[in-house]
C-alpha cells in the first residue's frame, strides 16, 4: 500500500484507460503483480477469441452447446476481469475496510504463492477446458475417414502432443477429457461432502448410539481398499458417467465424516452451542446454523485435497475398464488406450498422464494453503 | 564430510555390482510369454486355448492332426501314439495298432487298455465331459490286444478320425479318481506344481507356479526322442504391451499373440519373425431385429453392411496384413467351404442411402439423424472391453463414425466380457440391440453351424429363420463324407450371406512372434506348439 | 494389553461380516455368471446348466449365503470355479506376493520418506528443501499405474537400445523371478528377486513416500524447535547427533501412525500395480476373479484385504502406545 500511489495523482485520461483496460490501473500504482496478471489474462482471452474466430463467428450458426459455452465462458470471462480490476482498484483506493473470517482467509491464502500458484494452475485448466473448442481446431472424437495417414503422428507443431490409434488429437482429447474428470471429481465430491458432513455433524451431536452405527458403518466402508470395492460395486451396475460419479460420491464420504465428526465432538462442550441449546433452539437448527459453519474450514480443505484423490481413483478405474466408456475421452481411459501403444506411441498415454499429475498437483497446493489460511492456529 | 561421500559411494557401488550379477546360462532354454492361463492338466475337463495346446504335447493322442491345404487332416507322426489304423468292413469301425514302446512318465506302458479307460470317462455322464458332440456319434471303445484298440461309431460320418484322437490319459493313475469329473479334477498331481504329473508325451512339467510360468522339461526316455531343447517356459503375461516390450528386451523368445498394435513395427524388425496363424478368429455384428424393429427388414440390414467400409477399417486399425473382409461364415481358409462368389458387401454409403430412402428413412428435422415416423434411427452398439476386445472396440468407434455419415446414429456400451456374453449369449430374452461379437473359427466346421443358424439353435442371437438353411444343414450333417457335406453347407452359407442376419466383418490371424534364435517351428491355423519338441534355438 | 486387543479383534468381527455380506450381494446381483468362460459353440448350453447346478448357482440366493457362511464360519473358503481348485491353495500362493510387494513398498516409503524429510527439516528453505518439496507434490499426485507405464517404457524398454546405460539398472518389465531363477545361486536368486522388485515397488510406494516426507519434515521442524534440542546444542553436542538421536525418536512419533492410514491405500494400489508389472498377487487375483464371477475367490480375497487393514489399524494403534507413553490401551 505504501508503495502505492495517491488516488489524486490519476488524471481523467489516466482514470479511463484504467477502466478500460483491466490491471493497467494496478500497473499505475506499481502493483505490478496484480497488474501484469490481469493484462496477461485480458490479453489472453482476447487472443483466444480473435484466433478462433472463425468458430466464433460459426458458434452462431452452429447451435452447437459445446461452443456456446466457450463462448459464455470467454464473455463472461472477459467481463470478470475487468469487474474485478475496477473493484479491486475502487476498494484499494477506499483503504482496508472491516474484514470477515472469509475476506481474512482470502488474505492469508493470497500471501501463499505456492497456493497461489495452484489457484492459477486451476483456474487455468478451468479455462481452457471451457474454451477447449477454440482452443484447438480439431474435434475430440471425430475420427477422419483416412486412419492410416494421421494415426500416431509424433507431437509437432500441429498436434503438440500427437495424435492418436484414430489420428484425432490427443491435446484435443486432453482437454475435453478434463471436463469429464473434472465434472467427476466436483460433482463426486460434492456428493461425499454433503453426505460426510451430515453424517458426521449427526454423528458427533447425537453421539451414543446414533454414533455408533455410523461410525461403524464408516469403519466398514473405511476398512476395505477402496478400488477393490468400486471395482465390485461397478461391476454390479453397466459402468456410465452419472453411476461413476454416484459411487465415487457414495462411497468417499467417511473421510470427511470422521473429520466433521471430530470437530464438532469439540464444539459440542462450547459454550456457544451450550447456548443456544438453553434457549432451545432445536437440533436440526443448531447443527445448521451454529456447527456447520464453524466445521467449514476443515471440511473445505478435505474437499480440495479430495478432488486430487478422486481425479486419480477415476483414473485408475478408467484404466481398469470399469468406468466412463468410451468414446467418451477421460484422462484414465485415454491412459489405457495409450497402454497398447505404449512402445511405439509413447505421448498417447503419457501426456493425460501428465495432466493427471498437474490437476492434483494444483488441488493439492490450492488444499495445502487453505489448510494454512482458514486455521487460525498456524497463522502467524 | 568426504568421508561419508566416500562411505555412500563405497554402498552405491557395492549395490551396483550385486544387482549386475551373472545371469545363469539360458542357451537351451525357450522363453514363451503365452496371453493365455492354465488352470488345470487335465485333458477331460474344460480346456482354454493354451491348455488344448499342451494336452497334445503332454498326452498325444492316437492319431494327429495336422492343417493341410485348408483342412484338417489326420496323421501317424512321432506324437501320435498308433502306428497304423484300418477302417472295418462297413466303415463304421477304426482299428488302431499302438506303438508298443511308449511309456509314461512313471516307466509303465501306455496300451489299449489306457485308451479304452479315457475314452470310457468320456462317455460316462458322471464325468461331465464338456464337449459332448465330441463323443455323440461313439458308441464303445474294446482293446483287441494290448497294443490294438478298436472304435465302434453309431454310424459312418466325416469326423471318426478326429474323434478318435483325443489326448489318453494313464489309467493306473487315475482309476481310483474316476467316481466324477469333480474327483477327477481333484486329483493332486493336475494342480500345481504337478511335478508328479504322469504325462506320454515328451516333455514333462518340471515347474508350475500358476498365474505366473510353466516350465517343461524333456523327458529323456520319450518315444519321440529327446527334444533337444532344455527347457521350454510358458510365462502368463496377460498385459499386451509387456510381452512386446519384454521380446524386444530379449527376455522372452516368443509372444503369444502379437497385440495388432504392434505388428508393423515387429514385421519391420529383422530380429523377429511373425507367423500368422491364419483367419483362426471372425467378428460380425448381431442386429437384433426382435429389440430394435428395423433390424428385421434385410433390406435395412444390407444398407447397414454397405455403409460399413472394412477395408478401412482394417487399414485404420493397423492389421489390414493379417485379416481380410468377411463375406459369409466360412472363412477363405477352408478350401472346401469357402465360395468365391460370395464377395464381401462392398463400401457404397450411397447405395446405403438410397436404399434407407426407399425404405421412408428421412433426416426431416435436420440434426443429422434419420428418422421414419416416430421412430429416429438409433440404436445401441455392444461390445467389451478387455483384452480380446481391443480391436472390437476399436472398430466399433470407426463403425459409429461411417455409420454417423449415412445419418445412423450409434451409442457404444463397452461391457466387460462376462457381462457381455450375458446379454448376448446367455439371457434368452436377449436384451440388446445390436452387438459386435465374434468368435473362434472352429477347424471342423460341422460341429458348430448346427448350434448358429436352425430357428432354436442355442446360438442363433438374432432369431434368424430360413426354411432354406433348416433343411440344408441336417442334410450337411448327415452325410457320409466331408465332400458330400461341403456342397450343402455352402449353399447354406450362399443364403445366409444374402440374407445378413449379421454384418460379418472380418477373418483375422492371430499372430505369433518369436526371435529368430527360435528355428525349425511350425506354427499354422491349427496350432501353435504342435511341434515344440522339434523346435531348436541357436545360443 | 491384550485384553485390549482381543476387544479390537472382537469389534472388527461384526464389521468383516458387512463387508462380506455386501460383497456377496452385489456379486450375485451383478450381470453375468460364472459359466460364461466356458461357453462356446461345441459346448452344450445343457454342460452349462449342470456346471451351475453343480456349483449350487441354482439354488435360492439366500440359502446359498448360508451355505458359504456356514463353510466360511468352519474356516473352508470353498472350491474356485474357474481354476477348480480349493480357494485357499491359491490364497496361499498369492498373499505372500502381495506382501512381499507392499512390505518392501512399506519399507520404500517410511525409508526414503523419512531420510528425504529429515534432511529437507535439516536444511529448512534452502534450495535442495524446495527441490525436494516440489519434486515431492509432484510425486505425491502421480496415478501409481501411469508412473508403473512410464517406469516400464523407460527402464524396461528405452533403456535397453541405450549402449552405455548399466545392465544392472535395466530392469524386467514383469513378473516376480527370472524364468531362469531355479538355476541361479542363493544369492543370485535374491537378486533376481531384487531386481523384479524394483520398478513395481517403486510405482507403488513412491507416492506414499513423497506423503511421509512432507510429514516428517513438518514433524521434525516441530521437535527442532523444542527447547531440549536447543538445550542439546547449547551443551555442544554435535548437530549429527542432535538430529540423529534426540531429535528423530520425537520426530518418529506421528509417523507411526501413518502406517494404519497407509496400508488401504497400499492394497487399492497393489490392484493397479499388479496389473501393470503382471504380479501374480491378490490384486490380480480379485480383478480377474470379479471379471470371471468366481464368486468364492472373490469372498476370499475381499475378506483377506478387509483383515489385512483390520490388522494393520490394529498394529498402529499398538506401535502408537508402544512408542507414546502417555497412551494407554484398557
Amino acid at each position: 500500500m505504501s508503495k502505492s500511489r495517491k488516488n489524486t495523482e490519476f488524471g481523467a485520461a489516466g482514470r479511463l484507460a484504467a477502466m478500460l483496460v483491466p490491471g493497467l490501473g494496478h500497473l499505475w500504482r506499481r502493483q505490478t503483480r496484480t497488474g501484469v496478471s490481469l493484462i496477461a489474462m485480458t490479453a489472453g482471452q482476447l487472443s483466444v477469441l480473435f484466433l478462433a474466430l472463425d468458430r466464433v463467428v460459426a458458434t452462431l450458426t452452429a447451435g452447437r452447446l459445446d461452443y456456446w459455452v466457450a463462448l459464455l465462458s470467454l464473455v463472461v470471462g472477459l467481463g470478470l476481469t475487468w469487474g474485478v480490476s475496477l473493484r479491486s482498484l475502487r476498494v484499494a483506493s477506499h483503504g482496508p475496510a472491516h474484514l470477515s473470517q472469509w475476506a481474512i482467509a482470502w488474505r492469508e491464502f493470497k500471501r501463499n504463492r505456492v497456493a497461489l500458484l495452484g489457484l492459477y494452475l486451476m483456474v487455468l485448466l478451468v479455462v481452457a477446458t471451457l474454451l477447449g473448442p477454440y482452443l484447438t481446431p480439431f474435434e475430440p472424437s471425430v475420427i477422419g475417414s483416412d486412419i492410416a495417414a494421421t494415426r500416431h503422428l509424433a507431437p509437432s507443431l500441429d498436434h503438440v502432443m500427437g495424435t492418436d490409434k484414430f489420428g484425432r488429437d490427443v491435446l484435443t482429447r486432453v482437454l475435453y477429457g478434463a471436463r469429464i474428470s473434472l465434472a467427476i471429481g466436483f460433482l463426486a465430491v460434492s456428493i461425499s461432502i454433503t453426505l460426510g458432513t451430515a453424517i458426521g455433524a449427526a454423528s458427533g451431536f447425537f453421539g451414543g448410539a446414533v454414533d455408533n452405527v455410523l461410525m461403524r458403518l464408516v469403519d466398514v466402508l473405511i476398512s476395505f481398499p477402496r478400488l477393490v470395492l468400486l471395482i465390485v460395486v461397478i461391476a454390479l451396475f453397466q459402468p456410465s458417467l452419472p453411476l461413476v460419479i454416484l459411487v465415487l460420491g457414495l462411497t468417499l464420504w467417511p473421510s470427511s465424516a470422521r473429520i466433521v465428526r471430530g470437530e464438532v465432538l469439540s464444539l459440542r462442550e462450547r459454550e456457544f452451542i451450550q447456548a443456544a441449546r438453553a434457549l432451545g433452539l432445536s437440533s436440526p437448527r443448531i447443527i445448521l446454523r451454529h456447527i456447520i459453519p464453524n466445521v467449514l474450514g476443515p471440511v473445505i480443505v478435505a474437499a480440495t485435497l479430495g478432488l486430487g484423490n478422486i481425479i486419480l481413483i477415476e483414473a485408475g478405474l478408467s484404466f481398469l475398464g470399469f468406468s466412463v466408456p468410451l468414446p467418451t475421452p477421460t484422462w484414465g481411459n485415454m491412459i489405457n488406450d495409450g497402454r497398447e501403444y505404449l512402445v511405439e506411441a509413447w505421448w498417447v498415454a503419457t501426456f493425460p498422464g501428465l495432466a493427471i499429475v498437474l490437476t492434483v498437483v494444483a488441488f493439492n497446493l490450492i488444499g495445502d494453503g487453505l489448510r494454512d489460511a482458514l486455521d487460525p492456529r498456524l497463522r502467524l | 564430510m568426504s568421508g561419508r561421500v566416500r562411505g555412500y559411494a563405497a554402498i552405491a557401488t557395492t549395490a551396483f555390482v550385486l544387482l549386475a550379477c551373472q545371469r545363469a546360462e539360458t542357451a537351451k532354454t525357450v522363453v514363451i510369454a503365452e496371453n493365455g492361463t492354465v488352470d488345470l492338466l487335465l485333458p477331460l475337463t474344460f480346456r482354454s486355448e493354451l491348455e488344448t495346446e499342451l494336452d497334445k504335447l503332454l498326452f498325444p493322442g492316437l492319431n494327429s492332426a495336422r492343417w493341410v491345404d485348408g483342412t484338417i487332416e489326420h496323421v501317424l507322426d512321432d506324437l501320435a501314439l498308433a502306428e497304423r489304423w484300418e477302417y472295418g468292413p462297413d466303415s463304421t469301425t477304426i482299428t488302431y495298432d499302438m506303438r508298443d514302446d511308449a511309456t509314461w512318465s512313471d516307466g509303465e506302458p501306455i496300451t489299449a487298455k489306457d485308451v479304452v479307460f479315457t475314452y470310457n470317462l468320456m462317455l460316462r455322464p458322471e464325468t461331465g465331459f464338456p464337449y459332448g458332440d465330441y463323443v455323440a456319434l461313439l458308441d464303445s471303445v474294446e482293446a483287441i490286444e494290448e497294443h490294438r484298440v478298436t472304435f465302434y461309431f453309431k454310424r459312418h460320418h466325416p469326423l471318426m478320425l478326429l474323434q478318435s484322437g483325443w489326448s489318453i490319459v494313464p489309467e493306473h493313475v487315475y482309476r481310483d479318481h474316476g467316481a466324477d469329473g469333480k474327483t477327477l479334477a481333484a486329483h493332486p498331481t493336475v494342480h500345481a506344481p504337478a511335478t508328479d504329473l504322469v504325462v506320454s508325451g515328451p516333455f514333462r512339467v518340471s515347474e508350475w507356479l500358476p498365474a505366473e510360468r510353466l516350465v517343461l522339461e524333456p523327458r529323456e526316455r520319450a518315444y519321440t526322442g529327446r527334444s533337444s531343447l532344455d527347457r521350454v517356459v510358458f510365462r502368463f503375461v496377460p498385459e499386451a504391451t509387456t510381452r512386446v516390450v519384454e521380446l524386444q528386451n530379449g527376455s522372452v523368445d516368443v509372444i503369444n499373440p502379437v497385440p495388432t498394435s504392434t505388428l508393423t513395427s515387429l514385421a519391420d524388425d529383422p530380429r523377429f519373425q511373425l507367423a500368422a496363424r491364419g483367419a483362426r478368429f471372425y467378428d460380425f455384428i448381431a442386429w437384433n431385429g426382435t429389440r430394435f424393429a428395423p433390424f428385421a427388414d434385410p433390406q435395412v440390414r444390407e444398407a447397414l453392411s454397405l455403409a460399413i467400409d472394412r477395408q478401412a477399417i482394417l487399414e485404420g486399425l493397423n492389421v489390414a496384413d493379417y485379416a481380410t473382409p468377411a463375406a459369409g461364415p466360412f472363412p477363405p481358409i477352408f478350401r472346401r467351404l469357402y465360395d468365391t462368389t460370395v464377395q464381401p458387401d462392398p463400401y457404397a454409403p450411397d447405395r446405403a442411402s438410397a436404399i434407407l430412402q426407399r425404405l421412408g428413412w428421412a433426416d426431416n428435422d435436420s440434426d443429422g439423424i434419420l428418422e421414419r415416423g416416430s421412430q429416429t434411427f438409433r440404436f445401441t452398439l455392444l461390445t467389451n472391453s478387455g483384452s480380446r476386445g481391443l480391436m472390437r472396440s476399436a472398430a466399433a468407434e470407426i463403425i459409429q463414425a461411417q455409420l454417423t455419415r449415412v445419418g445412423i446414429a450409434v451409442d457404444i456400451r463397452l461391457l466387460e466380457n462376462s457381462t457381455l456374453i450375458d446379454y448376448v449369449f446367455s439371457d434368452t430374452t436377449r436384451q440388446f440391440q445390436a452387438a459386435i461379437v465374434g468368435w473362434r473359427v472352429a477347424l471342423n466346421p460341422e460341429y458348430v453351424r448346427d448350434q448358429f443358424w436352425p430357428r432354436d439353435a442355442p446360438y442363433n442371437i438374432t432369431a434368424y429363420e430360413s426354411t432354406a438353411t433348416d433343411s440344408l444343414i441336417p442334410l450337411a450333417l448327415a452325410a457320409r463324407t466331408a465332400v458330400d457335406a461341403a456342397s450343402h453347407w455352402r449353399a447354406a452359407a450362399r443364403k445366409i450371406a444374402r440374407d445378413r442376419p449379421y454384418a460379418f466383418l472380418w477373418f483375422y490371424d492371430e499372430v505369433v512372434g518369436l526371435s529368430n534364435r527360435v528355428k525349425n517351428s511350425r506354427i499354422d491355423t491349427y496350432s501353435v506348439y504342435q511341434n515344440l519338441h522339434h523346435w531348436r534355438v541357436e545360443p | 494389553m491384550t485384553a485390549y486387543i482381543v476387544r479390537r479383534l472382537l469389534q472388527a468381527v461384526p464389521l468383516l461380516l458387512g463387508i462380506l455380506t455386501l460383497v456377496f450381494i452385489f456379486m450375485h446381483a451383478a450381470p453375468g455368471d460364472p459359466t460364461a468362460m466356458y461357453m462356446q459353440p461345441g459346448v452344450a448350453p445343457e454342460v452349462l446348466e449342470q456346471m451351475r447346478r453343480n456349483w449350487g448357482l441354482d439354488q435360492p440366493l439366500h440359502i446359498q449365503y448360508l451355505k458359504w457362511m456356514a463353510s466360511f464360519v468352519k474356516g473352508d473358503f470353498g472350491y474356485s470355479l474357474a481354476q477348480s481348485r480349493p480357494v485357499a491353495s491359491i490364497l496361499a500362493e498369492r498373499i505372500p506376493n502381495t506382501l512381499i510387494l507392499s512390505g518392501t513398498a512399506l519399507l520404500l516409503i517410511f525409508s526414503i520418506g523419512i531420510a528425504i524429510g529429515i534432511v529437507q527439516a535439516v536444511r529448512q528453505y534452502s534450495a535442495l528443501d524446495n527441490i525436494l518439496t516440489v519434486s515431492a507434490l509432484f510425486i505425491y499426485s502421480m496415478p501409481s499405474f501411469w508412473l508403473g507405464l512410464m517406469l516400464i517404457l523407460i527402464f524396461a524398454y528405452k533403456v535397453y537400445s541405450v549402449e552405455w546405460w548399466p545392465d544392472a539398472l535395466r530392469f524386467p518389465a514383469s513378473g516376480m523371478t527370472s524364468v531362469d531363477h531355479d538355476l541361479l545361486s542363493g544369492w543370485g536368486k535374491f537378486i533376481d528377486w531384487l531386481r523384479h522388485l524394483v520398478l513395481p515397488s517403486i510405482a507403488l510406494g513412491v507416492s506414499s513416500a513423497a506423503s511421509v516426507a512432507r510429514y516428517m519434515r513438518s514433524s521434525m521442524l516441530e521437535v527442532i524447535r523444542q527447547d531440549y534440542i536447543r538445550t542439546a546444542r547449547a551443551k555442544g553436542v554435535p548437530e549429527r547427533s542432535v538430529i540423529l538421536k534426540h531429535a528423530l525418536k520425537n520426530a518418529l512419533l506421528p509417523i507411526i501412525t501413518l502406517l494404519g492410514l497407509y496400508l488401504p491405500f497400499l492394497f487399492s494400489g497393489a490392484v493397479l500395480v499388479e496389473y501393470v508389472f503382471s504380479w501374480p498377487g491378490m490384486g490380480r487375483t480379485i480383478v480377474d476373479a470379479v471379471s470371471q464371477r468366481d464368486y468364492p475367490v472373490v469372498m476370499a480375497t475381499s475378506f483377506i484385504f478387509a483383515a489385512f487393514v483390520v490388522i494393520a489399524n490394529l498394529i498402529a494403534d499398538i506401535l502408537y502406545a508402544v512408542v507414546d507413553p502417555r497412551i494407554r490401551y484398557e
